[in-house]
């Protein structure tokens, strides 16, 4: 029998009215934005990578972007894809940053410092797979890492991802393949090696 | 690997499940790599949708939250607006205040509206003028003004001097000031909602308040955790009173602390004597839970072992109650145990079988080791067995001096369907005044009966009905078992008159014999009759009244007094509550281990009802092994009851709780039945719903109970302070509806005699802990 269509999105609960509520004024409307928001915002700074300390700050700098261009939101529209917009920007924002300051201050890196390839041994060691899939996806390169986690985590369609992204619809489709076969080598590897 | 194999993992990967491609989907079943493959993938698609969801800490949010550059601003060009409304506004203020006021200015009483409250009923009486097109107080004259933002303006000429209004003038001083601001963001909200045009304001802008009283966050919405705002329409008469409330957008738990605030509430007296009616919003937002219970909610908790036989702490038709009951009657004190109301529980019964088994708790999900109410509730089934045990009744039938057609088809009828309902091992006899016992339960059968009868009604015998009820109890009381459920032994008493100066004994005979097991119920027959009797009769001999206004009735009544009569529907009740692994148990509310003496009386008892209703009802005995778990031994179910028992437990996580077993004998479908429900809390920080609510205000009336019984037990010591403290304590939590009973006990603490008090307050907490189902 045939599937129903991947990409049926979820119904979300979307804080659009609260952003335009809180840009007509309204002083309750952002906190209970950041109340809606907190979880998936702060989910994908920590599935992309960001380390500890800076991940805190990030998340603020986000919500205060969000903040300021809550004038620029057009809320006919819905606010998922451009909140999601401003998150992914930043994430790209800090992770090129974070490659100029290695850059200037450690030498070149071999590679794209976060492109590693999964440490084999490391992965192997982690005792629950949770703990070895969380670890697995930051060590994807950061291009398929976006995608991978906007597309799983979030739930997102491919071409809402792609206009977040500002990419084609067939490279995030390209990047989505390539995470997942990468995560299913160290998978089998895995479970090879448990069982 | 070959090219198609290939294929079907790229397509995989992008989909995350099995190829849709006709061609790859058919290689797919049968290549065993591919399936391998799509297996796992599945299994690695089923761990990234259960990772965990990281969430930011509360913490930072709070300070995200703090920054300074997060406050809303409005736009540059609603800024403009709101200072050009504002000048306007002053100046016009000050034009009005001198010309027309030059007397000195008072201060008005109470308490001024701080400016955000204004803003707050404004801003929603915009909203609801965009739903409600067609207001009425468009009407009213001060809403006729084209600039309209100073209404005040056009009653200006009638406030010419007189003293009382010249304090008005300073309360529209304070008025003004703040209207300003409130006005900039009402202007702003019209525009940038675009829902309702210029000039269109009512004069809900004159909602200064005088008086302002903040609502109180009713316990049980605290401990549930609801929040929200509450929309009320309130109605102002001139002098600024709240004369009616009604709610308008409802919060569950919340409505009644909104309105008893808003009632106290004050506004600034109008000039127009049309009430002026208008929406107010009152916010309810919880605060961070301070202080020990928040923080440390686990610490220094003792565990008791979950396992063994723990008290039951269901005790329907409890004698204690009912001799309680007896000696709280007839005293010229005031009844206030008589406020106190059993807990309802909102169970549903079972359609088929005599109970059904409820868990619930008091979260819908956890994250992380936490501290959990556990409410197991059993719910009887509304309708009694079929099978009702057998019962032992008297019938008293007094009889008139003159005996009608209508009295003697009615009550031939009466007895006829008690006589035709009767069942093997029923004990009917019949007696009348002045004739003695006239059937024993031998001769009550069809034939004796409607010969008895006959010469009955033609002979009209008269004697004593207080004689006629004493021997009736006598017999009744001589043949009550014990060991049945309490109610299967009644007298019936049936009268056609008044009792008139008979009616003190009577009552009093029968109080004493529903306190020894026997209750009496009583049945009026014709129009010659006071209710007023019968209820009295019937109310001290716990039983029930009924009038018979025409013979199609009789088997109506007796159908209804044997089974309300018989209402046990499943004995030998073996609850057994296995907690899962990693749930410890705190404690069992209101009950307590049995030592091992308690324990092998419990075992006795529950081995005697099996063996005896193997005997009589052929319900195979299935008892005497001790199972795991908490085991609560409850010997009597009654039809339409509902009990609770609470568990104060903690998780170690989210996932499994605890699972609760119940065997039982079903008097209903006459068999052994088990019936199993369990609880598992899944991951998640959900508000509380209904049924987390029902659990939470079960805690409460819980809470209650204990209170009131420890400050009988104080009172029984002679220590009333202690008493008084407890109830005082009490008052914090309680119930909307046991706060006034509290109060009440309060208010009478020192004018009632210590014996009566002890009493009552046990009588009080028994009540609150009998359920009943709602």
């Amino acid at each position: 029998m045939e599937m129903a269509a991947p990409e049926a999105e979820v119904a979300r609960d979307d804080g659009g009215p609260l952003l335009a509520a809180h840009g007509n004024g309204d002083r309750e409307a952002f906190p209970k934005l950041v109340q809606q928001y907190r979880r998936p915002v702060y989910g994908y700074l920590f599935h992309c990578g960001v380390p500890e300390p800076d991940r805190d700050d990030l998340f603020q700098e986000i919500f205060v972007r969000v903040h300021q261009r809550a004038r620029t939101y057009d809320a006919s529209r819905p606010l998922h894809p451009w909140l999601f917009t401003v998150v992914a920007n930043a994430v790209r924002t800090y992770f090129r940053k974070q490659k100029r300051r290695l850059f200037f201050f450690a030498g070149p890196p071999p590679e794209d410092v976060k492109d590693q390839a999964p440490d084999g041994e490391a992965l192997a060691s982690a005792r629950e797979t949770t703990d070895w899939l969380e670890r697995a996806i930051q060590a994807l390169p950061f291009s398929q890492r976006e995608v991978l986690v906007l597309a799983t985590l979030e739930n997102l369609p491919m071409n809402e991802i792609a206009s977040i992204l500002g990419l084609p619809v067939n490279t995030v489709k390209t990047q989505l393949r390539r995470a997942r076969l990468r995560l299913m080598e160290g998978y089998e590897r895995r479970t090879r090696a448990t069982s | 690997m070959s090219e198609i194999c290939e294929r079907v993992r790229e397509e995989a990967a992008l989909l995350g499940r099995a190829p849709e491609t006709e061609e790859l989907r058919e290689h797919a079943a049968t290549c065993a790599e591919c399936s391998e493959f799509l297996s796992k993938l599945a299994a690695l698609e089923s761990e990234i949708a259960g990772l965990r969801s990281r969430d930011a800490s509360d913490e930072l949010v709070g300070k995200l939250l703090a920054r300074p550059e997060l406050n809303p601003r409005p736009s540059f060009r609603w800024r403009v607006w709101a200072m050009a409304v504002a000048s306007a506004a002053s100046i016009l203020f000050a034009l009005r205040i001198g010309l027309l006021y030059r007397a000195p200015v008072l201060r008005p009483e109470g308490e001024i509206a701080r400016p955000y409250e204004l803003e707050e009923d404004r801003e929603v009486s915009a909203m609801m003028k965009s739903t409600r097109p067609a207001s009425p107080r468009a009407e009213e004259p001060q809403a006729q003004e084209s600039l309209g933002y100073d209404a005040l303006g056009t009653s200006d000429q009638k406030r010419q001097a007189p003293a009382d209004k010249l304090e008005r003038a300073d309360e529209f001083k304070d008025l003004e000031e703040q209207r300003a601001p409130g006005k900039a963001k009402k202007e702003d909200f019209d525009a940038a909602g675009g829902r309702i045009g210029a000039g269109s304001l009512g004069d809900e802008r004159l909602l200064a308040k005088l008086r302002h009283r903040a609502p109180v966050y009713p316990e049980i919405a605290r401990v549930a955790r609801i929040q929200g705002t509450v929309i009320l329409e309130v109605t102002v008469d001139r002098e600024g009173n709240v004369t009616a409330v009604r709610v308008v957008r409802s919060v569950p738990l919340l409505d009644q602390a909104a309105i008893d605030a808003v009632r106290e509430w004050k506004y600034v007296p109008s000039d127009s004597d049309a009430s002026r009616v208008f929406p107010v919003q009152v916010p309810f937002i919880l605060e961070e839970p301070d202080g020990d219970e928040a923080r440390s909610p686990l610490e220094g908790l003792r565990f008791q072992e979950a396992k063994g036989y723990w008290a039951n702490t269901y005790v329907p038709g409890d004698p204690v109650l009912r001799s309680l009951e007896l000696s709280l009657r007839g005293t010229a004190y005031p009844a206030l145990h008589q406020a106190a109301r059993p807990a309802p529980l909102p169970l549903d019964a079972t359609s088929t079988g005599a109970l059904s088994l409820f868990i619930h708790s008091n979260r819908r999900g956890i994250t992380e080791k936490n501290r959990l109410l556990v409410q197991v509730g059993i719910r009887a089934s509304d309708h009694h067995g079929r099978r009702r045990p057998p019962m032992n009744i008297g019938v008293v039938l007094d009889l008139p001096r003159v005996i009608t057609q209508d009295f003697a088809s009615a009550t031939t009828t009466l007895l006829s369907s008690l006589e035709s309902a009767s069942e093997l091992g029923d004990r009917f006899r019949l007696i009348v005044p002045g004739a003695g016992e006239v059937l024993t339960p031998e001769t009550f059968r069809h034939g004796p009966l409607t010969v008895a009868l006959q010469d009955l009604y033609s002979r009209a015998p008269s004697g004593s009905v207080s004689d006629a009820l004493a021997l009736a109890l006598e017999k009744v009381h001589a043949g009550d078992d014990p060991t049945e459920p309490l109610g299967t032994s009644v007298v019936l008493v049936v009268t056609g008159r008044r009792l008139g100066g008979e009616l003190d004994g009577l009552a009093r005979m029968a109080q004493a014999s529903a306190v020894g097991g026997v209750s009496v119920s009583a049945i009026g027959v014709g129009a010659e009759l006071d209710s007023a009797e019968l209820d009295r009769l019937a109310l001290d001999g716990q039983g029930r009244r009924y009038v018979l206004d025409s013979a199609s009735e009789g088997p109506g009544i007796i159908d209804r007094e044997l089974s309300s009569a018989s209402r046990t529907v499943a004995r030998a009740v073996r609850l057994r509550i296995q907690l899962a692994e990693g749930v410890r148990l705190v404690d069992v509310l209101g009950s307590k281990p049995l030592s091992a003496r308690e324990s092998a009386r419990v075992r006795a008892d529950e081995r005697v009802i099996d063996l005896r209703l193997a005997k009589n009802l052929g319900i195979e005995a299935d008892r005497g092994k001790d199972e795991d778990g908490i085991q609560i031994v409850i010997p009597a179910f009654y039809a339409g009851d509902a009990h609770s028992i609470l568990l104060d437990v903690v998780a170690e996580g989210p996932g499994p709780i605890a699972e609760v077993t119940a065997r039982y004998k079903d008097l209903v479908r006459l068999e052994n039945t088990v019936s199993r429900a369990g609880l598992a809390l899944p991951r998640s920080d959900a508000l509380s719903g209904p049924l987390e609510i029902s659990v939470e205000k079960d805690r409460l009336e819980f809470r209650v109970a204990e209170a009131l019984r420890v400050a009988s037990e104080a009172v029984e010591r002679g220590d009333t302070e202690t008493a008084s403290q407890t109830l005082h304590e009490a008052l914090a939590f309680a119930l909307e509806r046991d706060r006034s009973m509290l109060e009440e006990y309060l208010r009478f603490f020192p004018q009632l005699p210590a014996s009566y008090l002890r009493d009552s307050l046990l009588y009080a907490s028994a009540l609150k802990r009998s359920h009943t189902a709602s």
